[in-house]
């Protein structure tokens, strides 16, 4: 076990480390665009109900198995499960708190590595004088690996492997003095460059329509974003995505939160502290998040774009092109603003997700902190470029899917159960209770026990038997008159079938674009196997460090 | 925008703001236990 037992250095880089964690890119991309694609205002109930009853209780389970953990000298998931649970199956499971990590993080430092680029391009006005579709064919350019926007050669995987060894010298400088610090850094620049696009977001008006687009409003975009539309509240798709979103915005389910709860002293509070991490990410999402893409593209390119094009890719693909419109000064600074604020929301959540590695490899094969760190960044290398050098065959998708979609669910789901049935809710509770600067209000124990994973399991059903078009009504219909259930191409069975690239492989015409299709399905079964082989990999090293465990005889 | 957005907009940002602000006012203010013990 690590001798070198390291602590958070203070409350509030401790809050802003974990705030950090889940303050990411989905906080200003994902929130606003699943708002606008499911009831806008409306959206915002089952949003707050599921933070209420899902996102709050998986923080509160989270953070106290981890400090739970942290007393034991386990600091990732296989060891904390197995302690809780004392069945031998229960620390393979634990697994997908490493694996989650490693394989997010593969893909994510690539999105974190387009903000360093974008930053650069930013500053050297790449994007002065460029229209919207050229500032979009830039980001393809700039993934197709071979097609060079700066003169230097392979530009995106050198931005990768330069982001890469920054999250991992950070990493190797430990908990205090690299992650705390770059919170303490990051997280208030973050607030202030938001806080300056959100103020310019709702205050564009209709300053930005032009002869191009008349109808350019940024109040008709926060009025699409923020109208409730109240009959969306009877469609579960509606509440399926307003679940999903808490996953993502609350970082639950992947096994960084137990890491970071784990280096909490004992008797050191966790009930505050988590509420105070999960509001201010809330704080950044809902008052920050609505108030900068919405109603900015609205403003320049009106609402009739926003509804057609709205998705994460606008976020490079035309927000360069809209700060154009402020003249040179501003767009600069907009620019630098704008990326730099989501690589302070890639960073402090990338960082998180190297730390139940090194966790794991310190805890239990008495890795150095440097060795530890460097051994994350070489794995994610190994991991990640796949995703780089191959992105336009799918593989990021892939990763996205499996890692950072289905795997939260599941872990979390699992982990609910166990804290509340098979360790116990008495103890559990008294756990988050101990040391508390808050009082835990009890009507939360039922909902930990009942309620939470009830939840969890209608979200996992959900995503495995999504119907088409999300239409559950009709699906049930279609059920009860015999035609079966008709599966969305999204719902996870026909995503492990591939149906729906197979449809396409089908429908294909041309020879072109069919070998393009066979290579696009090649590369996703390749990228699966990957993934696996890396799971199973971190269950041997599990049985290795149980191997040990024994003959120490700390089991 | 209209007057339902609005209020919808409004209150939900405010809402969240007064909570973010109540929950690190209160760890800025309580000191960690383990802070205490260090300096007892």
């Amino acid at each position: 076990m690590s001798q070198q037992k390291e602590n958070w250095g203070s409350r509030v880089g401790l809050v802003l480390a974990m705030a950090g964690n889940a303050v990411g890119l989905g906080n200003f991309l994902r929130f606003p665009v699943q708002a606008v694609n499911n009831g806008g205002g409306a959206f915002i109930i089952p949003y707050l109900v599921s933070f209420l009853v899902m996102g709050i209780p998986l923080l509160w389970i989270e953070w106290s198995m981890g400090r739970f953990g942290g007393k034991a000298g386990n600091h990732s998931t296989p060891y904390i499960l197995d302690t809780m649970t004392r069945n031998r199956f229960w620390k393979y499971f634990g697994v997908f708190g490493i694996w989650t990590n490693l394989a997010v993080a593969a893909y994510y430092c690539y999105i974190e590595s387009w903000t360093m680029s974008y930053v650069f391009h930013s500053i050297m006005r790449t994007f002065d004088g460029m229209t919207q579709s050229q500032v979009a064919q830039f980001f393809t350019d700039y993934v197709t690996i071979g097609t060079s926007t700066t003169g230097i050669p392979f530009e995106a995987p050198i931005f990768y492997i330069l982001c890469l060894l920054l999250n991992t010298w950070i990493l190797s400088k430990g908990l205090s003095g690299g992650i705390e610090r770059t919170a303490k850094i990051g997280m208030p620049l973050l607030l202030l460059f938001g806080l300056f696009l959100a103020i310019r977001g709702i205050t564009l008006g209709e300053s930005g329509a032009t002869a191009e687009h008349p109808d350019a409003s940024a109040w008709a975009g926060l009025n699409f974003l923020w109208n409730p539309q109240f009959d969306s509240l009877t469609n579960p798709s509606v509440w399926l995505a307003a679940a999903g979103q808490i996953f993502f915005t609350c970082s639950v389910g992947m096994g960084t939160i137990h890491c970071y709860a784990a280096y909490v002293k004992p008797k050191d509070d966790i009930a505050l502290n988590s509420m105070a991490a999960g509001w201010m990410n809330e704080f950044v999402e809902v008052v920050l998040g609505s108030c900068v893409v919405i109603p900015i593209a609205a403003g320049y390119l009106g609402l009739d774009w926003v509804r057609e094009n709205a998705s994460f890719g606008m976020a490079f693909q035309t927000m360069p092109f809209l700060f154009e419109n402020w003249g040179p000064f501003l767009a600069t600074l907009a620019g630098v603003f704008w990326f730099g604020l989501l690589f302070f929301a890639g960073i402090t959540s990338s960082l998180a997700m190297g730390t139940p590695w090194m966790g794991f490899m310190r805890d239990e094969f008495n890795f150095s902190r440097e060795k530890a760190a460097w051994s994350f960044g070489m794995v994610v290398l190994v991991l990640g470029m796949p995703t780089v050098l191959f992105y336009n065959y799918g593989v990021f998708g892939e990763y996205d899917y499996w890692a950072g979609t289905v795997s939260l669910v599941v872990f979390a789901l699992a982990e609910s159960i166990i804290f509340s049935w098979i360790y116990g809710i008495d103890k559990g509770w008294a756990e988050l209770k101990r040391g508390a600067d808050m009082k835990v209000p009890e009507f939360y124990k039922p909902i930990l026990k009942y309620v939470t994973p009830t939840f969890l399991l209608f979200v996992f059903i959900g995503s495995v038997f999504s119907p088409v078009g999300g239409d559950w009504m009709g699906a049930l219909q279609s059920l009860f008159s015999g035609s079966g259930w008709p599966l969305d191409n999204g719902s996870l069975i026909n995503q492990v079938m591939n149906i729906g690239l197979k449809e396409q492989i089908a429908a294909a015409t041309d020879a072109t674009t069919r070998t393009n299709l066979e290579d696009q399905l090649m590369f996703i079964s390749g990228s699966r196997i990957l993934l696996v082989v890396v799971f199973a990999s971190i269950c041997g090293l599990v049985y290795v460090a149980y191997r040990r465990r024994m003959k120490e005889g700390r089991v | 925008m209209t007057t339902a957005a609005v209020i919808t907009m409004v209150s939900t940002m405010s809402i969240v703001t007064l909570f973010a602000a109540y929950f690190f006012r209160k760890i800025i203010i309580i000191p960690r236990k383990s802070d205490l013990e260090d300096t007892d």
